[in-house]
């Protein structure tokens, strides 16, 4: 008997991975379908949002949250149970979360894929960096990345590395005078400094504008210099593709011979509809999957399933400059300190990357200089001066995998649709605690460089929204729910993209690497289905 | 990145209308007077409290409307205290904010409400907002309020250096040179 399908590849969630590997797929002639639960909404609406909203610090506020799609900021939607409040600022729209991501797209190092192996701690990928490589090339292709063909991204100061079988599409923007001059003069003392590859492109791409430096990276790029995961959502609906927005997914089908035979969703009128395909791939965020497995009772078999939840959870540091460096200008961030990236130190600590923010600082410091009940002429002289001076670093640590940090489907709550909220669970450990440690001595040294005064030095625990571990990769279906392939162990047409599937989270965001996994689950899938 | 300013030839009806719509609380066209303080402030009085308190000779209307609205709203005794202060400040003649520590320390009960809407106009914003909750459409999760964006006055001592961000003045790697002023910066 012939089976007929609704597609051969459904996707769900419409993110830059998901929208990657349909797009990738459209192309090459098969018939997919995107399930969102969110909206599709003009660019202009999300900017017009944001400047006439009064919470202009909070990220997700000019996005949409409907209760029957609620962002990850939405009141009660993740209720946490460990030491640290897990909560990363996650979107539900077409596009997903890259329309507020700052668009820093690194590359993992082959060093990161053996942490185990080298370093005695955490796991090792099941995949090495060359199997990956032609894949982070493609990937760079499609967002418009801009980078250093020359640089060492290890952060040793040695030649192009890691190798690249592809020239960056776009060459890296210019350094801004806050870069030049920290870079200056705290490279004599050892601090080494790289250009951070970014999907903000800085020459036409793909019908995107360069960017001019609106510094505004989060929450929206209002110009769409900045790739976000809809140019794709579009691209793959002009390839033939289609993108079913309203679409909550709530249950995974399991067919004969474990086979996922379909997906089901609800709308906002409570409509539920049943989809078959070939093959899915769940694309919905390092949260957002495993509960959707979880709920599903699917994949499951090693229970590793939402176990393993690793951030590049941070501190921040803020002090004024002896000199006025002027940030703000140009994009919200370029870059930063990478010696301790990788080194035998990983077996002790966590690595570390400080991380240079260049954001318009004035509403931190009249907040500040109000507080402090400054007023009249020293106001305005006070912000200026304080402006011209701000540096602001952004610390992220490389965290390990716990199983006892993860996040399960809420036995208590339900969203609008009757859908399961969450319930996170993370605490820190040692191997962050000591890298933090060092990381605080790093910054009084940098302090000391710059005659600084130190405005903040001991910010606590911060989220960096950088979600992984959470549907962990490996070579042994005991402990892993996915395999090298982003293939569930369980389900063989069952992948999953998202950076959920790393398994040993370096300290570089991780985004461009899920697009890659995206891309060759595609090409995996071109010749299965 | 011009405000919507609109001229001062003073209120509009449909103006007036609004607030009043917005603020039942707040009187309007009533004055308030420097012997007897009131528990109203008017428009045109609130404006001008403002343009002192900032130290700006013209502030634009409807930005004040909104402050007044907002602060209202998260406290119903603020068009009270305003007018006490606003009252106060005119009976005991200071002239400018270069004066305020003084005439603070004679009005320490004054001191909140005055910051609180300098907090309006620099920030843009008047309440606390809450970095992580987003209200759904009519749940509000916060008392945060909007009052201006490029208007606000937080941005205009460094207008000629940096953006107000969203809105951009510069080409692609313009930010490669620092601003004109930098020697004397």
């Amino acid at each position: 008997m012939t089976q007929h399908y609704d597609a051969d590849v459904i996707i769900v969630g419409s993110g830059a991975s998901g929208s990657n590997a349909a797009f990738e797929l459209a192309r090459k002639g098969k018939s997919v379908i995107i399930l969102e639960s969110g909206v599709w909404i003009p660019r202009w609406k999300i900017v017009e949002n944001f400047r006439s909203s009064p919470r202009k610090g909070n990220h997700n506020d000019p996005y949409p949250n409907q209760p029957w799609a609620p962002s990850s900021f939405s009141p009660g939607y993740i209720e946490n149970t460990g030491s640290f409040e897990y909560l990363p600022g996650m979107l539900r729209l077409v596009g997903g979360t890259t329309w507020h991501w700052a668009a820093a797209t690194w590359r993992y190092i082959p060093n990161d894929m053996k942490l185990k192996t080298l370093y005695g701690v955490g796991r090792d990928w099941p995949v090495s960096y060359d199997t990956l490589e032609p894949y982070y090339g493609r990937a760079e292709y499609n967002l418009g990345v801009c980078g250093s063909d020359s640089e060492d991204q290890s952060g040793q100061m040695g030649g192009l590395f890691p190798p690249r079988s592809t020239p960056y599409p776009i060459p890296p923007e210019a350094e801004t005078y806050y870069f030049q001059r920290l870079k200056a003069r705290l490279s004599p003392s050892g601090f080494n400094f790289l250009h951070e590859p970014n999907a903000r492109t800085n020459q036409p791409w793909d019908g995107r504008p360069g960017c001019s430096g609106n510094n505004n990276c989060m929450p929206v790029c209002p110009i769409g210099a900045m790739y976000s995961g809809d140019v794709h959502a579009r691209h793959t609906e002009k390839a033939g593709g289609k993108v079913i927005t309203d679409a909550t997914v709530f249950k995974i089908e399991k067919g004969e011979g474990n086979k996922i035979a379909a997906v089901h969703y609800r709308t906002s009128k409570h409509e539920e509809v049943r989809l078959t395909a070939r093959a899915f791939i769940l694309a919905a965020n390092g949260l957002e999957i495993p509960k959707l497995m979880l709920m599903s009772d699917i994949g499951n078999s090693s229970d590793q399933v939402g176990r393993n939840l690793m951030d590049h959870t941070g501190i921040g540091l803020q002090f004024l400059a002896d000199e006025p460096l002027w940030p703000g200008r140009g994009q919200v961030q370029q870059g930063g300190i990478f010696n301790w990236r990788d080194g035998a130190f990983r077996r002790e600590h966590a690595a570390i990357k400080h991380a240079l923010t260049n954001i318009v600082p004035n509403r931190a410091i009249a907040e500040r200089l109000l507080s402090q009940g400054v007023v009249g002429p020293e106001l305005d002289r006070q912000i200026r001066h304080m402006a011209a001076r701000w540096v602001d670093f952004s610390t992220t640590f490389e965290m390990l995998p716990i199983p006892t940090n993860r996040i399960q489907p809420s036995t208590t709550r339900r969203d609008a649709l009757g859908i399961p909220t969450m319930v996170v669970n993370y605490d820190t450990d040692d191997y962050i605690a000591k890298g933090a440690a060092v990381a605080r001595s790093q910054f009084a040294e940098i302090v000391k460089i710059m005659n600084g005064t130190v405005i903040e030095d001991n910010t606590g625990w911060q989220n960096r929204d950088h979600i992984m571990g959470t549907t962990i990769m490996g070579d042994d279906p005991k402990d892993s729910v996915v395999n090298h392939e982003c293939r569930s162990w369980d389900h063989d047409n069952l992948f999953l993209a998202t950076t959920g599937v790393i398994p040993a989270s370096g300290v570089v965001n991780p985004t461009l690497t899920a697009i890659a996994f995206a891309i060759r689950i595609a090409d995996i899938l071109e010749k299965e289905v | 990145m011009r405000a919507n300013r609109v001229a001062a030839s003073g209120l509009t009806r449909r103006f007036l209308l609004k607030c009043a719509a917005v603020i039942p609380a707040v009187s309007l066209g009533r004055r308030a007077f420097a012997a007897q303080p009131s528990t109203d402030i008017s428009s045109q009085d609130f404006l001008q409290l403002s343009q002192f308190l900032v130290g700006r000779a013209h502030l634009d209307e409807i930005v004040a409307g909104r402050a007044l609205s907002g602060l209202t709203l998260n406290d119903p005794n603020f068009p009270g205290k305003a007018s006490a202060l606003w009252a106060a400040l005119r009976a005991e003649n200071v002239a400018d904010m270069t004066h305020f520590d003084e005439f603070s320390a004679r009005h320490p009960e004054m001191r909140a409400t005055s910051i609180t809407i300098i907090s309006a106009w620099y920030l843009g914003y008047c309440g606390k907002y809450d970095g992580h909750a987003v209200p759904a459409v009519g749940h509000p999760v916060d008392n945060a309020q909007y009052v201006a964006y490029a208007a606000a006055l937080m941005y205009a001592p460094t207008i000629d250096a940096t953006v107000i961000p969203s809105y951009s003045r510069g080409r692609t790697n313009y930010w490669f040179y620092p601003p004109k002023t930098i020697a004397r910066d």
